[in-house]
């Protein structure tokens, strides 16, 4: 019996080792990053007595290689062009619960601004309105409250100008595309890159496949693994983690990441990927907090907005191709083209855009539910 | 017909279902002198990282798997140490297991100079046999195709099951796992065996991982094992304790993990959750037929001291 008491307090102990382990992340996911003297130019307001408290929430790891680490990115690109702020992150949070729990902590903590950078529309409106003096901000929704705004990159830039890439590679005739969930801005995103890609290459299709997850490592191998087995030239992802690069690289074929510079992904299949800028946008809503101008918008945005932008091309890709991407992107930037321009048709034959109509930027965040000409897979029911 | 879809996706069952074969292989070994460990997943994460960032800094892949199993084995000392000397729950020690292996896992992926996501391993097996074996119809992709580590695994399945069921020191550690009082005064010291071979269990973990890491994904990600440790626990179950019907379970559980993505590039679509579930519903399904059936539930049953601490004092 002693020694079966030894042996429960010997499992505490060692729990509480796990547990103080535990701790360790939990105090560098807790550390407050003070904001270092800025380097660059000196803010336009001085800096305010408070420092301005901001709070970011991750549903994965800061070093993921793709979603959350493009978001760390923004934060860090706040730090170092902000004076006067204090941020903290908090990791691998996941919706419901966890995300309710987080805002209400940094709520009644008195944080002036809380970032979500993933689907927490739902959540954040259960909690926000118990403390109205703290700005949330979460990506992707489109119900706004009095200190509540939401903010979107349109994917759907950086996915043509990609799909351009990609169809500029020659002998390529399947693309195989790992997707998360089939959702509009995913389903969105494959339309845009098919226009990209069939503008070089008309008679290329893409396969794609839906992983049912944002972060899977393992079903997003065997998914990539599973389209190179069925004859795919090409490899683009748009999941958040990096695990496509690798079957790509593996296999000695192309690929195109998402969202982030994943080059030392796939250093030898690398093609290009296109990438979220969030720091302008946190920097934007911080100032606009500490000038007192701040007011709660849906802000969708694109290469225009600086929120798109690309990531360096990989060896493979002519100085043709980069200057016919270039052009695009300043004629998309200068708004004299438009690649959802109709007549498009989706892949059962239906014309979805009519000759002469398009998808006007206010609506863009609605559609697709279709799957352009082109692609193979279908948008699960439901 | 060597490239058809179907054929390819068998295949990859057998690549994804070697690392399940190796670290479900070593838990049987567990099992058999009645220890339950149900690390598996933390100990496949926590040597399998240990064995990534070795495969990152030396070409030798053997090395890497060395490695790997060393830490997984370490890993299991601790299981060891808590459930045969302090004779704690193995449920909760293996369930802390897992807690820690993951921890330990995510510790070291992260805290290098550059994290591990960004490693890649040095060098990569290449299949055994010529192209002239693997261009055979049917088998040269299912039997001529692979690595070493997967004829290795077939021949651990081999020598395991000569060892447990046609040797003496096999005999000896399935009675500590079958009844330790009676092994025990026969002189067989049931500690050290127990010991011996949750270490065992936990370097086919380590290995199993290593060899996911380093050889199938080709990098590391936090939390890559992804159930896979839970689906080798199972498998011990569903394999009835026997090392060749592990491998053949091995190979079912890779082919259900690689069908949902095949059915969907044939143009069908099954919930990935569904696919996802079905090897714990396939073990449970076994488990029923296995006790509707008194020859086959003798045969095919866990050791009866399995979980069961042994203590010379209160037999």
């Amino acid at each position: 019996m002693r020694r079966f008491r030894l042996g429960v307090v010997v499992l505490i102990a060692l729990a509480l080792v796990a547990a103080s382990c535990g701790d360790d992340e939990a105090e560098e996911v807790a550390a407050t990053t003070t904001a270092a003297p800025a380097t660059t130019a000196a803010p336009t307001t001085a800096a305010p007595e408070e420092p301005l408290r901001i709070a970011f929430m991750y549903d994965g790891e800061i070093d993921d290689g793709g979603w959350n680490e493009a978001h760390e990115n923004g934060r860090q690109y706040l730090i170092a062009n902000m004076d006067g702020i204090e941020t903290t992150f908090v990791e691998n949070l996941s919706p419901g619960s966890e995300f309710q729990a987080a805002f209400e902590d940094f709520g009644s903590q008195g944080y002036d601004m809380v970032v979500c950078t993933t689907w927490c529309q739902d959540d954040v409106l259960v909690v926000a309105p118990n403390y109205p003096d703290t700005v949330y901000l979460s990506w992707g929704g489109y119900l706004t409250a009095p200190n509540v705004g939401h903010f979107d990159g349109a994917t759907e830039d950086g996915r043509y100008l990609d799909g351009l890439v990609a169809g500029s590679q020659p002998d390529v005739d399947l693309i195989g595309y790992v997707g998360g969930f089939a959702i509009e801005e995913v389903v969105r995103g494959v339309n845009a890159f098919m226009i990209g890609a069939r503008e070089l290459n008309p008679d290329v299709e893409i396969q794609v496949i839906w992983v049912n997850s944002w972060y899977d490592p393992a079903a997003e191998q065997q998914a990539a693994q599973a389209l190179v087995d069925a004859g795919a030239d090409m490899l683009a992802a748009e999941v958040n983690a990096p695990a496509v690069a690798s079957v790509a690289e593996a296999s000695g074929i192309g690929y195109i990441h998402y969202g982030i510079d994943g080059s030392g992904l796939a250093p030898n299949s690398w093609l290009s990927g296109f990438t979220f800028n969030w720091g302008p946008y946190y920097l934007s809503q911080a100032q606009a907090l500490a000038d007192g101008t701040w007011e709660p918008a849906l802000t969708y945005g694109g290469l225009r907005d600086g929120v798109v932008g690309m990531s360096p091309f990989g060896a493979a890709v002519t100085a043709d191709t980069i200057a016919l991407v270039e052009e695009r992107r300043q004629e998309i930037v200068d708004g004299t083209f438009d690649y959802f321009a109709g007549p498009i048709t989706d892949n059962e034959g239906n014309v979805v855009i009519a000759e002469g109509e398009t998808i006007a930027w206010e609506e863009r965040t609605l559609c697709c539910q279709w799957l352009i000409e082109g692609v193979i897979g279908e948008i699960p029911a439901g | 017909m060597n490239d058809s879809v179907l054929l390819l996706s068998l295949a990859s069952a057998i690549v994804i279902g070697t690392p399940i074969l190796l670290a479900g292989l070593g838990e049987m070994m567990t099992e058999h002198s009645g220890v339950m460990n149900l690390g598996v997943e933390g100990m496949m994460l926590g040597g399998g990282v240990v064995g990534f960032w070795m495969s990152s800094q030396h070409s030798s892949v053997a090395l890497s798997l060395a490695v790997g199993a060393g830490v997984g084995a370490l890993f299991a000392l601790i299981h060891a140490y808590l459930a045969v000397t302090l004779r704690v729950n193995q449920i909760v020690s293996g369930l802390a297991l897992v807690i820690t292996g993951t921890g330990f896992a995510g510790f070291v992926g992260s805290s290098n100079d550059s994290a591990l996501i960004y490693a890649r391993p040095q060098s990569f097996l290449e299949p055994v046999f010529g192209e002239s074996m693997q261009d055979l119809p049917l088998v040269g992709p299912l039997v001529f195709g692979h690595d070493w580590v997967v004829y290795m695994s077939w021949g651990l399945v081999a020598a395991a099951a000569f060892w447990l069921f046609r040797t003496r020191a096999g005999l000896a550690v399935r009675s500590v796992g079958e009844d330790p009082a009676s092994a025990d005064t026969v002189g067989i010291s049931v500690g050290l065996t127990r010991y011996v071979y949750t270490m065992i269990g936990g370097a086919g973990a380590g290995m199993g991982g290593t060899y996911l890491m380093t050889q199938i994904f080709a990098t590391y990600q936090h939390g890559i094992t992804a159930g896979l440790g839970w689906i080798a626990f199972a498998l011990v179950t569903f394999a009835g304790w026997r090392p060749w019907r592990a491998l053949v379970a091995a190979y079912v559980f890779g082919a259900l993990r690689n069908l949902g993505f095949t059915l969907q590039i044939l143009g069908a679509s099954v919930p990935s959750d569904v696919l996802n579930a079905l090897p714990f519903v396939l073990t449970i399904v076994a488990l029923i037929i296995i006790s509707a059936r008194p020859a086959a539930a003798r045969k095919y049953s866990a050791p009866s001291a399995l979980a069961v601490p042994y203590s010379r004092e209160t037999r």
